[in-house]
């Protein structure tokens, strides 16, 4: 009995050996990378993003600007939502909404022009871009007011709906010269209808149909026939005219110097509307084409 | 001598080598699969903000020889609450549990009371039932961004891609309310220098009124390009 006790811990004994010594002892470690293996490997920049469904409610209160003199603009009881009784919905490269055959997701990126040949060779931008963005969104404002400096008095001219807004496509570049902003915006841009209701038997103001692209193919009395092609744009920053910014001190037009913020807004496109009506009266479409603003600048002084 | 024997023989058993990291060859690594995703639900959050001041510089001014200005937000405060909504009640109206209710009522003064159904339960198209959400995180495969890379393909690429498979992180947009107090705040300018006409100049007042935003799902997928 005890020769086999023996035998039994002395056979553990050598298990036991034996499984300590039987992993190989392989010590890893980080090993640099050389220029031949780097030079295989690529770098990913900018992301895309895909939204599906997304959908939210939304409500203010209300919004109000009111000036330092107590005069102000409020807007009251804001919702925004599908226009029916459901939530705004969003669908960004699922389906595509600016008729390319493509399918595109929101891109932001960053980078520097490096065409030698572009007037703004060396400029860094950052670019966001939407070809294929899907709404269904309705403004409702129950009040629109406005107040006078005089009296303060609020006087309510009705309740506005503006929508449901479609955003096809759009696309927005941000880059800076010296300390102030460069930016070109461009976007196609459809809106079914503004409606102004003024009281309450109904009567209205109304813009129905009101369509911002680059230009319109069809007559622009026939809203029938109306296509839009390209995107309405202020800025054109690779034209080397893009829409700024500005900040500071200057001396004004009365030889003041006064803070003032100023922006300028260069812009090309057309702007149609299918038609205006006045308390039922039907004044026909509108079509401004051919916009080319080469200059406009906007100062704000307070 | 037996019991000598009898620990020594235990101690062999601890191993004494040294592990080290191996490198996976690809054939093995194909029969990997692993879990990856969380799933975050927020309820009863309460966060109060104040920011003292907001504001952009432009050091060289509008025009040659101005000086530096900035426009700013001063003194913007607000309370901020984040509830989960997990059901609707009797009126369909969204219900969160714990102890903060949802904020908002949801009815229009107009209208019917609006639809908080966000899911399709019979695959006709509409939706029909409520389905209570987390905020998921995944990073697998994007399926919006790789059905839309598909599409593109044989449009863009001639049908050459050797894969329309992307990649990335996929979030899924979680059932819950978002309730902001009233707020307002002045934008004002500053600029440099005291001989100004408007020194001490303010645009006007904004006031926003209390916000509610109910989020009822939905998708959103990011992946490097």
């Amino acid at each position: 009995m005890n020769a086999m006790r023996q035998l039994i811990i002395a056979a553990m004994t050598i298990a036991a050996l034996f499984i300590s010594w039987a992993g190989t002892p392989v010590t890893a470690e980080l090993c640099q990378l050389n220029d031949a293996a780097l030079d295989g490997i690529e770098g990913q920049a900018g992301i895309s993003v895909a939204v599906s469904e997304a959908s939210l409610y939304h409500h203010l209160d209300g919004f109000r600007y009111e000036g330092t003199d107590g005069g102000y603009l409020s807007l009251e009881g804001i919702t925004i939502y599908d226009g029916g009784n459901g939530p705004t919905t969003y669908n960004v490269g699922v389906v595509d909404t600016n008729g390319d055959g493509l399918i595109e997701p929101l891109t932001l990126d960053a980078f520097t022009v490096a065409d030698a040949a572009n007037p703004i060779f060396g400029k860094s931008l950052v670019r966001l871009a939407a070809p294929d963005w899907l709404q269904e969104k309705v403004y409702g404002i129950e009040a629109v007011k406005i107040a006078g400096y005089e009296t303060n008095l609020p006087h309510e001219i009705g309740a506005l709906v503006i929508g449901p807004i479609h955003l096809p496509s759009y696309e927005l570049y941000v880059g800076g010269h010296s300390d102030g902003l460069d930016f070109e915006l461009s976007a196609t841009l459809g809106i079914d209808q503004v409606r102004l209701t003024t009281n309450t038997a109904g009567d209205a103001l109304a813009f129905t149909g009101i369509y911002l692209n680059e230009a319109f193919e069809g007559a622009p009395e026939t809203p029938a026939t109306w296509v839009g092609q390209g995107e309405f744009r202020v800025g054109d920053i690779f034209a080397g005219t893009p829409a700024t910014f500005d900040l500071g001190s200057t001396t004004l037009a009365d030889g003041s110097v006064a803070a003032v913020m100023a922006m300028e807004l260069p812009m090309a496109g057309s702007l149609r509307m299918e038609k205006v009506t006045l308390n039922g009266v039907d004044f026909g479409p509108v079509a401004i084409d051919g916009i080319q603003v080469h200059a406009l600048e906007v100062v704000f002084v307070p | 001598m037996k019991k000598l024997l009898v620990i020594a023989t235990i101690l062999m058993m601890v191993p004494c080598s040294a592990f080290a990291l191996e490198m996976l060859t690809e054939d093995v690594m194909d029969q990997v699969t692993g879990q990856a995703g969380v799933s975050i639900a927020v309820d009863d959050v309460v966060i109060y903000q104040n920011i003292t001041s907001l504001s952009y510089t432009d050091g060289d001014g509008v025009f040659t020889g101005d000086a530096a200005a900035s426009v700013g937000i001063a003194n913007l405060k607000m309370m901020v609450n984040i509830n989960a909504i997990t059901s609707l009640d009797a009126s369909g109206l969204p219900v969160s549990p714990g102890q903060s209710a949802i904020f908002g009522d949801y009815v229009d003064p107009a209208y019917a009371t609006f639809s908080f159904l966000n899911a399709d339960t019979d695959a006709d198209g509409l939706y029909d039932a409520f389905e209570a959400r987390p905020i998921k995180i995944d990073v697998g495969n994007c399926a919006t961004l790789t059905a839309g890379l598909t599409n593109n393909n044989a449009t863009l690429y001639g049908g050459l891609l050797p894969s329309t498979n992307v990649a990335g992180v996929v979030i899924g947009l979680p059932t819950v309310e978002i309730h902001q107090s009233a707020l307002e705040f002045d934008v004002v300018l500053t600029q440099t220098g005291s001989a100004n006409a408007n020194t001490g100049g303010t645009f006007g007042t904004i006031s926003i009124g209390e916000q509610t935003i109910a989020i009822l799902g939905g998708t959103l997928e990011i992946a490097p390009h």
